[in-house]
C-alpha cells in the first residue's frame, strides 16, 4: 500500500534519513522502531508532505506522492498523528474531532464517526466540550487517533511517549481494534515492546538507516537485534 | 501637527503672487527665491542657512506653521537676518528682545483673549466653557481666553482638554452641555474639530452658542451647514464689511483658482511681498539693518482690507481681530456666507503674553 | 430638566459601545492576520484610514450616495489584498522569522501609502467627512443619538457578531484558528495552509477596512488617524493576546469603556494615560497577554 524507496532526507548538512527503503502492505500493521533521532520522524514527516525529500519516492496506491500537498494526501488517505499528537489546544474535544473531518465534510457520516470515537473512548464524550489542551496525556491521545478522516493508512508518529503503561497497553488494545476494522497502520516508536505487541512486521531504524527488518515474532526473539536496539534505548 | 495642512501649500502659492510685485522697487525687480521644506524644521533651518549664505537675501519669510518658524527664529537672530513670518501664531517668536524676527498673524494668546472681550461685550457675565485638544496652539488660545475671563467679569464653565488622538466628544459635550454654559469654546485638533462641534449640536447645544477661536476655509466647511450661527475669529475674511477693490480681486482670482474662497492664512501671505516691498522702499536700501529698522517703524495699511500694519519693539504685529457669525453654507460647492459682528484692535502686551505660554 | 447624570450614563455607554467595537474590529482585522500568517502589519492604520479616504472622495468627489460608496470600498478591498497578497505577501512565507520581514515590509508600506495620502488627499482637504446615511437623532431614553452613529455602531455590533460566529462555527474559521493553534497540526489534517493564509489576510484586512469605514460615519476624520489607530490596535492585540481574536474582541470593547469611563470620572487625558497603564499591568502580569490564541 505504502511504498518507500531509496528516501534521502537532509537538513542542511545533517544527513536525517538515509537511502531508506520501506513498504507497508495493506491491512496490517507495521512497526518503525529505533531510538531518538534515528530519523523516523523525518520520515513521517516526508510521508505526510510537510518536508521534501533529496532523493527517493514515495507511493500510496502505486501511484507517486510527489509534488502532491499535505492536504492532497489526506485526501487519498492517509491520516498521520505527529509526534506531540497535533491537537488543538484552544478547541473542545468535539472541535479536534471535527478538525479531522475537515476534507471530508460534515455530512458522509460524520456524526456516526464521532459517536464511533465516542464509543472507543468514551471519556471523550464525557469531556467533548472541555479544551483539548486540559485533557490527560494518555486522553489526548485518544484524540489523537486520526480516524475521524477515515483513513486507509493511519500512521502515529510516538503514540505511547510520555504515557503511563496502562494507558500504553490501551493504544495497543486499540491499534488492533481498528486493524480489524481495516485500517492499514504504521506505527512509529521508540517503545519496542508496544510495536513487538501490536506489529505484524517490524523495521528498526538507526542512524538515518534501517539496520533490520522482519516478522515481528522472529526480530524480537533475535537476540542481536534486541540487543543492539535495548543498548540505546 | 496637521491642522493647517492643505492650507501650507497654497499658501505658498498666494505668496508667490508675484505680479503685484513686479513693478520692482528701487528700480530692481523683487526676486522670490522659493524652498519647499516640506514643513520639517531641520529642512526649514537649512533653507535659511543656505538663503542666507549663498543666495545673501535681504530678508527671509516663510515658512507657515509656528514649528518651522521657531526653527529658523534662533537663526535669524543670531545671524542677524531680517525675518518675517506670514503665519505662525505662538507667541515666543517675538518674545521680548528679539530683535530681526517679525510675524504678521496676531499671537495665539491673544485670540483667547479676544474671545472674552467679544463675549464680554455680547452678554456680560456669560458663561463660558472651553474644549480643546492639547496642541501647543489650542493651548495658547485656552490660556489667553483663561486669563481674561474673570477679568472681562465673565463666569468659567467647564474646562475640557482633549489628548492628542481622541476621537469623541460625546461624554464631555454631554458635561458641558449639562453645565448650561451661554457659549462654548470649541478649539479640536483638525478633524476632530468638526466631532466636538458635531457632538454638541447633537446634544442640543444651539449653534450661535458656539465659537471658534479662527475659521480658514476648510474647517468652516468641516463644521458644516449644521453650524449656521455659530462664530468664528478670522484675520480676513470674503465677507468683511472692510473689504477693499483690491480684496474683492484677491478673492475672486483666489476662488476661480482653488474652487473656494481664500482665507487670513494665504491673505497674510498675500499680503507678506506687500510689507517687504513697503519697507526696502522705506529704507532707501537692501541693507538688512536698515531694512529691520524700516520694518520696525512701518505704519501701513493692509491692501486687502484696510486692516492697520504696525509692529511693537519685538516685532509682533498690534493684533486685530474679526468675529464672524455663519450665515450660511454650502458644503457641496465650498461656498459660504458670514457678517463681521465684532472688530477690535489692541496692543499685544495688554495681557502678559509671553508669561502666559511659554 | 432631565436628570444630567443619567444623560452622562448614556453617553458614557454609546461612547463606550462605539469605540469599542470599532476598536475590537480593527484589533480583529489586525490579529487575524498576525495570528495565522505571523505578519505583524505595520500598515494597517494606513489601512483603516484608506478605506474611508476613498468612500469619502467617492461620496464626496464622486457624488456617490455613502451607503453605495461604503459598499464599494468594502468590495474593491478584497482585490486590492488579493494582489497584495499575490505579490508581497506570498513571498515571504517560507522565510524563517519572517515576522521580522514582514514588520520590515509593512513599514515599507506605511511610509508609501502615508507619501501618497499627503500628496493626493492630503492636499484635497485636511478634514474628511463622509455624508450621513441618516439624518437625524434617535432618542435613546432622554439621550440624542445621532442616527448616522447609531447605524455605525449597529453595523459594527453585526460585523462583530458575524466574525465571532463565523470563527467559532464555520468550516473556515475553524480552520483558521486550527492554523494559529498548530499550523502543522492543521496540515496533517488537510488543511491547505496557504489557502487560509490568503483567506486570513483578506478577511482580516477587509475587517480592518470596514473598522475604518465605521469609525469615519461615526466621526470626522483626518490623517492622524492612521498612526493613532495603528497604535491602539497593536496595543489591543498584545493585551489581548496576540493571534486571539477572543482576545481583541474582549480587550477592543474593554478599552473603548475604560476610555469612556475614565473620562467621565477623570478627564479625557486620564482615559487615554489610564489604557496604556492598564497594558502596561497586564503585560507586567501576562506578558503572552490575556487570552491564548
Amino acid at each position: 500500500m505504502l511504498e518507500i524507496e531509496n528516501l534521502t532526507v537532509r537538513y542542511g548538512a545533517f544527513l536525517a534519513v538515509d537511502r531508506v527503503s520501506l513498504s507497508v502492505g495493506e491491512g496490517i500493521i507495521v512497526g518503525l522502531v529505533g531510538p531518538n533521532g534515528a530519523g523516523k520522524s523525518s520520515l513521517v514527516r516526508v510521508v505526510s508532505g510537510l518536508v521534501q525529500p533529496v532523493t527517493g519516492t514515495v507511493r500510496f496506491r502505486e501511484l507517486p506522492l510527489d509534488g502532491i500537498p499535505p492536504h492532497g494526501r489526506v485526501d487519498r488517505g492517509i491520516a498521520v498523528v505527529p509526534e506531540g499528537r497535533g491537537l488543538f489546544p484552544q478547541m473542545s474535544v468535539e472541535e479536534n474531532l471535527l478538525m479531522g473531518r475537515y476534507r471530508r465534510g460534515m455530512g458522509n457520516g460524520a456524526r456516526a464517526l464521532m459517536d464511533h470515537a465516542f464509543a472507543l473512548f468514551p471519556i471523550l464524550q464525557e469531556r467533548r466540550r472541555q479544551l483539548a489542551g486540559t485533557l490527560s496525556g494518555g486522553q489526548q491521545q485518544m484524540l489523537a487517533t486520526g480516524i475521524m478522516s477515515e483513513p486507509q493508512l493511519l500512521i502515529l508518529d510516538e503514540p505511547s511517549l510520555g504515557l503511563a503503561p496502562i494507558v500504553v497497553d490501551e493504544i495497543g488494545r486499540t491499534l488492533r481494534r481498528l486493524k480489524g476494522e481495516g485500517v492499514t497502520i504504521l506505527l512509529v516508536e521508540q517503545n519496542a515492546k508496544l510495536a513487538a505487541d501490536v506489529a505484524d512486521e517490524i523495521y528498526v531504524m538507526q542512524t538515518g538507516r534501517i539496520s533490520h527488518h522482519g516478522a515481528a515474532s522472529d526480530l524480537m526473539t533475535d537476540r542481536s537485534v534486541m540487543e543492539s536496539f535495548l543498548s540505546v534505548q | 501637527m496637521g491642522v493647517f495642512g492643505v492650507e501650507l501649500r497654497r499658501r505658498h502659492e498666494a505668496c508667490r503672487g508675484g505680479d503685484r510685485c513686479g513693478g520692482g522697487v528701487l528700480g530692481r525687480p523683487l526676486r522670490f527665491l522659493v524652498i519647499d521644506n516640506q514643513t520639517n524644521p531641520t529642512q526649514a533651518l537649512a533653507a535659511a542657512r543656505s538663503f542666507d549664505a549663498q543666495d545673501k537675501v535681504l530678508v527671509i519669510s516663510g515658512p507657515t506653521s509656528s514649528d518651522n518658524a521657531l526653527a529658523i527664529y534662533g537663526y535669524a537672530e543670531q545671524n542677524q537676518v531680517p525675518f518675517l513670518v506670514p503665519v505662525a501664531a505662538f507667541p515666543q517668536l517675538t518674545k521680548p528682545g528679539t530683535q530681526w524676527t517679525f510675524r504678521l498673524e496676531p499671537a495665539a494668546v491673544g485670540w483667547g483673549y479676544s474671545i472674552a472681550k467679544f463675549v464680554e461685550q455680547k452678554k456680560p457675565g456669560a458663561k463660558i466653557a472651553i474644549m480643546y485638544s492639547d496642541f501647543a496652539l489650542m493651548r495658547a488660545i485656552a490660556a489667553g481666553l483663561k486669563y481674561q475671563i474673570p477679568r472681562s467679569n465673565l463666569t468659567a464653565g467647564p474646562e475640557i482638554v482633549f489628548p492628542q488622538g481622541s476621537s469623541d466628544a460625546t461624554i464631555q459635550a454631554t458635561q458641558v452641555r449639562a453645565a448650561s454654559p451661554d457659549y462654548v469654546v470649541v478649539i479640536g485638533a483638525g478633524a476632530f474639530d468638526n466631532t466636538i462641534t458635531n457632538q454638541l449640536l447633537d446634544l442640543g447645544v444651539k449653534p450661535d452658542q458656539i465659537i471658534h477661536p479662527f475659521g480658514f476655509t476648510t474647517n468652516i466647511l468641516g463644521w458644516g451647514a449644521r453650524s449656521v450661527g455659530s462664530y468664528f475669529g478670522t484675520f480676513f475674511d470674503h465677507d468683511l464689511d472692510g473689504v477693499t477693490a483690491e480684496g474683492k480681486k484677491f478673492i475672486k482670482d483666489f476662488a476661480e483658482k482653488n474652487g473656494r474662497p481664500p482665507s487670513y492664512i494665504e491673505n497674510f501671505c498675500y499680503t507678506t511681498p506687500y510689507v517687504i516691498k513697503q519697507a526696502i522702499e522705506q529704507a532707501g536700501t537692501v541693507d538688512r539693518a536698515k531694512f529691520r529698522d524700516a520694518l520696525r517703524a512701518l505704519q501701513t495699511k493692509e491692501t486687502t482690507s484696510g486692516v492697520p500694519i504696525a509692529f511693537d519693539k519685538n516685532g509682533a504685529r498690534q493684533e486685530y481681530i474679526y468675529y464672524m457669525q455663519i450665515t450660511s453654507m454650502d458644503v457641496a460647492k465650498k461656498e459660504y456666507s458670514a457678517k463681521q459682528v465684532f472688530y477690535m484692535e489692541w496692543s499685544p502686551e495688554v495681557i502678559p503674553v509671553y508669561d502666559l505660554v511659554k | 430638566m432631565v436628570d444630567p447624570n443619567l444623560l452622562i450614563g448614556l453617553s458614557m455607554l454609546t461612547t463606550g459601545l462605539v469605540l469599542g467595537a470599532i476598536f475590537a474590529l480593527t484589533a480583529a482585522g489586525v490579529t487575524i492576520v498576525y495570528g495565522c500568517i505571523w505578519l505583524p502589519n505595520a500598515a494597517s492604520g494606513q489601512f483603516f484610514l484608506l478605506a474611508p479616504l476613498v468612500a469619502w472622495s467617492l461620496s464626496t468627489a464622486m457624488g456617490w450616495s455613502p451607503i453605495l460608496a461604503v459598499a464599494a470600498v468594502l468590495i474593491a478591498g478584497l482585490p486590492f489584498a488579493y494582489l497584495l497578497e499575490r505579490l508581497l505577501i506570498r513571498r515571504f512565507y517560507d522565510v524563517p522569522d519572517r515576522n521580522i520581514a514582514y514588520f520590515v515590509v509593512t513599514l515599507g508600506i506605511t511610509q508609501i501609502l502615508s507619501g501618497v495620502f499627503s500628496i493626493t488627499w492630503g492636499q484635497w482637504s485636511d478634514q474628511y467627512n463622509i455624508p450621513p446615511l441618516a439624518e437625524g437623532v434617535v432618542f435613546i431614553g432622554p439621550f440624542p443619538l445621532p442616527a448616522n452613529r447609531l447605524i455605525a455602531l449597529v453595523g459594527a455590533l453585526a460585523l462583530l457578531g458575524a466574525l465571532f460566529v463565523g470563527l467559532r462555527y464555520h468550516r473556515f474559521g475553524r480552520a483558521l484558528r486550527a492554523v494559529f493553534q498548530n499550523r502543522e497540526a492543521a496540515a496533517l489534517r488537510g488543511v491547505d495552509v496557504q489557502r487560509i493564509y490568503l483567506g486570513a489576510f483578506l478577511l482580516g484586512t477587509s475587517v480592518i477596512f470596514a473598522g475604518g469605514l465605521l469609525y469615519a460615519m461615526a466621526y470626522s476624520f483626518d490623517l492622524s488617524v492612521a498612526w493613532s489607530m495603528g497604535i491602539t490596535a497593536f496595543a489591543i492585540m498584545i493585551v489581548g493576546g496576540p493571534g486571539s481574536v477572543l482576545g481583541a474582541l474582549v480587550v477592543g470593547m474593554l478599552f473603548g469603556f475604560v476610555q469612556a469611563a475614565v473620562s467621565v470620572f477623570a478627564s479625557p487625558t486620564a482615559a487615554t494615560l489610564s489604557y496604556l497603564l492598564a497594558m502596561l499591568v497586564i503585560l507586567l502580569l501576562r506578558p503572552s497577554g490575556l487570552f491564548a490564541r
